[in-house]
């Protein structure tokens, strides 16, 4: 789990699925972009969207609901792809709106409890945050819970590896 | 040892690597008989280079190797010693032995047995040069040291020549060395007016030493005692030596600001050798700090060290960049030319027209070409150690090959260039140890006594094929069989196709050699080739037939190629249609193609009945408009596996040059994709592997089917 071994503070770029808050680690990301339809492939799992074109590399977009067990998302005007680098391979993920851009200590992130999921945890912890307003976005009442991803664990190639 | 000489160093094996390559072409064309100059110095100037560098990093075998090697190849290349096939023959078992020990220098490999070679090499010399000095006291002294000329001044009177005359010198012209003018010998000594004002004469001196030049003495000699000494005259007199390349007039002009009654003597030297007894021994600091600074220069121009043509060296210049800057400005100038076809698209018919965008557009073009060009390399740089190899073989074996390659210009990626030499190796040494017979068993079976291996490199599409085949006996499937059976590879009562025996040999840990020899038996040599080229991204295709030969194919991605594509459309999606693929296309007429099965189809095309495959169905997509034939497009597509087979499509939207972008950079290959390409409107289309496509039956299976097995 070597997202958590970094010391101090971190920063963690958090977004919607649904009702749920994600976050991941701000150094993994490249960018964020608008949706725009992937080229869809065949023989791939569903949860592969398709790929695109990020400036001039062929990019694979992962419907991270989907990918997670959730249901797959709703597209709407917000829906974005936030571009993220795992093991040097890059790869688009399908959110339903980027939230905030928050700053935690490494203390800050709970283990997250032992679940059967049947597959590796993805979550690789749990944050308290406290809530904030944002422009023109839901509020939520209370402390909001995000769980941290740990992108290893989704990384795209793995599924081949571990099916070969 | 720190990071930067680390650095340093790997640049040093890079070269290495490159000289020893280029030596092996030499080496191997003096073999084929052409022993032209150039051809001789080529070899020469790549063992100089490795010898120079393995003086400096310290690699003392490498080093004392080279330096016999470089002596005798110098022997040769000045004609001294003919170069006779059995001078080249020795020569070759020398380049093998520094190969080796490049490795061993790397750390790749033990210090190889050197002793017979270097007997070979010093009987060479010994027998066909006269004596040569022994090479071993002088194996150590590192390349610039050695300096035949020196600095020999000559305190010559001016009187005994012809200021101005060049003297005549006789020379060699093909031996550099020689061909060098004798130096300059100039005798500078400022008169008491030019110290008076102010006149630096160490000015002048340095000018000297700009133009390469050196001091090699002081005159004293008209020192007085210091009870007699005026501390304001003058009373030295420098002795110099500047390269006889330099223009007289060069010299002179260094002089000019020096007091008109100063002296200054320009002479050149005469029999510079011979005078090395008269060194003036009242040789005092100044020489030794000034002789220092201009080292590099004067031991260009005056030693016999390095004497490779420079001007050669000139016309081959090349610069070393790491690969991953050249991906970087491909990715770009690809980025480049979807923007600006963007841009096109956007602007008014008539400013489309205006003479900038098309220049433009020309300009990105060539950029792009030039980029491409840069990152592919012809495949000869793989094939080219595949000769020797066969020599080696053939010595240990004593099964007698003849090699014959074809295609060896096909334009590869140098990253699969690099990677397919293993796989590449394997593959010959398994044609020759299991594929070729012995002579006598090949005039037994009827054959010619020398086996015939074919290599051949040919694009197709987006892919590369790399072939090996050998006229042996063949796969002997019932001895495969038995023994997967006997190592637990397959299960005893294992129904197998040919095809899957024959897939067998690429197997972990199989190998059907009964004893091990050096050459191949180990059981890794076909598992490195499939694992190496799967890594790739690519296949092992291999076709047997019993006693007329095996050929393996590598099916290799094709990376960073140019595709000429015909881009098709269906269900709404662009997918790219490999043009060398495409026999026809044919607008069905009603009746023409017909249900054979309730899931598959044929065309009647001219009274032949192919088969008929939708893409949609072939990759699993639901179309929204499943269109009838007739409103469809049939494209007749040849492939190595199934003959010709008809794709129906929508419609074909173009024909272009596509850019083959991986889709295994950031994902994994996917069965049926040569990979993807950016279009004009900078969305992607996917790129059709028509072979893979219509192999497999029906839906797509998995990868390789016996990948479960072997593992």
């Amino acid at each position: 789990m070597s997202t958590l071994n970094t010391p101090d503070e971190r920063k963690i770029v958090t977004f919607s699925l649904g009702q749920q808050m994600f976050g991941i680690d701000m150094k993994a990301l490249i960018e964020i972009r608008e949706w725009e339809e992937p080229t869809p492939l065949p023989s791939v799992p569903a949860y592969i969207k398709g790929v695109t074109n990020l400036r001039g590399t062929v990019v694979p977009v992962v419907g991270l609901s989907e990918r997670l067990g959730w249901t797959p998302s709703v597209l709407h005007s917000r829906s974005c792809i936030l571009v993220v680098t795992i093991a040097g391979k890059q790869a688009g993920f399908l959110v339903d709106e980027v939230a905030d851009i928050i700053l935690i200590k490494a203390s800050e992130i709970q283990p997250a409890p032992e679940v059967e999921i049947g597959e590796q945890n993805v979550i690789a912890g749990l944050i308290q945050v406290a809530p904030r307003a944002q422009e023109g976005a839901t509020i939520v009442e209370g402390a909001d819970m995000v769980l941290l991803l740990d992108l290893d664990a989704l990384n795209l190639t793995r599924h081949l590896d571990l099916a070969a | 040892m720190n990071d930067e000489l680390d650095e340093i160093q790997a640049i040093f094996f890079e070269e290495c690597t490159e000289g020893l390559a280029v030596a092996e072409q030499g080496l191997s064309a003096m073999a084929a008989g052409d022993v032209s100059k150039e051809v001789i110095a080529g070899v020469f100037r790549a063992v100089h280079s490795i010898k120079g560098g393995s003086g400096a990093f310290g690699h003392a075998a490498l080093l004392a190797f080279s330096h016999c090697f470089e002596n005798v190849l110098d022997e040769v290349r000045s004609g001294k010693i003919p170069a006779t096939p059995d001078v080249t023959k020795v020569m070759l078992t020398a380049f093998d032995i520094l190969a080796d020990h490049v490795a061993a220098a790397q750390g790749t490999a033990p210090t190889p047995a050197d002793s017979a070679a270097l007997a070979l090499l010093e009987e060479v010399l010994a027998t066909k040069a006269g004596a040569v000095p022994p090479v071993a006291a002088t194996a150590v002294v590192p390349e610039p040291a050695s300096d035949q000329f020196g600095f020999t001044p000559v305190i010559a009177p001016i009187e005994d020549f012809d200021p101005f005359g060049f003297e005549p010198v006789e020379m060699v012209l093909d031996d550099l060395e020689d061909a060098v003018p004798l130096p300059w010998t100039v005798r500078f000594g400022p008169s008491r007016a030019a110290l008076a004002n102010g006149a630096e004469p160490l000015l002048s001196v340095r000018e000297v030493e700009r133009l390469g030049g050196a001091i090699v003495s002081v005159d004293s000699s008209a020192l007085p005692t210091l009870r007699e000494l005026d501390p304001e005259d003058s009373y030295l007199v420098w002795i110099l030596s500047v390269p006889g390349t330099i223009e007289e007039s060069a010299i002179a002009e260094c002089f000019d600001f020096v007091a008109p009654d100063s002296l200054v003597e320009i002479t050149r030297d005469l029999a510079p050798v011979a005078a090395i007894a008269e060194a003036p021994t009242k040789v005092e600091t100044p020489r030794l700090v000034l002789v220092e600074k201009v080292d590099v220069p004067v031991a260009m121009a005056t030693t016999a060290a390095p004497p490779e043509a420079r001007p050669m060296d000139a016309i081959q210049q090349t610069i070393r960049v790491d690969l991953n800057k050249l991906d970087m400005l491909l990715n770009l100038v690809g980025e480049l030319v979807i923007r600006g076809s963007i841009l096109s698209d956007r602007l008014s018919p008539v400013d489309q027209e205006r003479v900038e965008l098309p220049e433009l557009a020309r300009l990105t073009r060539e950029i792009q070409d030039n980029v491409m060009s840069l990152r592919a390399q012809p495949i000869r740089q793989a094939f080219s150690r595949v000769p020797r190899m066969l020599r080696d073989l053939g010595v240990e074996t004593g099964k007698q090959v003849i090699l014959e390659i074809s295609g060896e210009t096909t334009e590869v990626d140098k990253g699969v260039i690099e990677k397919i030499g293993d796989p590449l190796t394997h593959m010959i040494r398994n044609a020759v140890d299991h594929g070729i017979e012995s002579p006598a068993e090949r005039i037994a079976a009827g054959k010619p006594p020398e086996g015939l291996i074919t290599l051949s490199a040919e694009q197709k599409g987006a892919r590369i094929f790399v072939r090996v085949s050998d006229d042996g006996k063949g796969i002997d499937r019932v001895r495969v069989k038995a023994k997967a059976v006997e190592k637990g590879i397959i299960p005893a009562d294992g129904v197998m196709s040919d095809e899957e025996i024959d897939q067998l040999i690429c197997a972990p840990g199989f190998s059907t050699a009964e004893t091990i020899s050096s050459i191949s038996g180990r059981g890794v040599g076909m598992d490195v080739v499939r694992s190496n080229v799967e890594a790739l991204g690519g296949r092992v295709d291999i076709t047997s037939v019993p006693g007329a030969g095996t050929s393996f194919t590598m099916i290799l991605p094709l990376t960073l190629a140019i595709l000429d594509g015909m881009i098709v459309r269906l269900s709404g999606q662009r997918f790219v249609l490999p043009l060398a693929n495409v026999i026809e296309t044919v607008r069905p007429e009603p009746g023409q193609v017909r249900a054979m099965t309730p899931s598959s189809e044929v065309i009647e095309l001219r009274g032949a009945y192919l088969p008929v495959k939708r893409l949609t169905d072939l990759f699993g997509f639901v179309g929204e408009d499943r269109r009838s034939p007739e409103e469809s497009l049939v494209i007749i597509v040849e492939s190595e596996t199934a003959g010709n087979v008809g794709l129906m499509v929508d419609t074909i939207d173009d024909r272009r040059e596509v850019v083959i972008k991986s889709l295994e950079q950031n994902l994994h290959p996917i069965r049926g994709l040569g990979g993807a390409t950016i279009l004009g409107d900078g969305s992607i289309a996917l790129i059709l592997d028509i072979d893979a496509l219509v192999s497999s039956p029906g839906q797509m299976v998995s990868k390789f089917p016996l990948k479960g097995l072997a593992a």
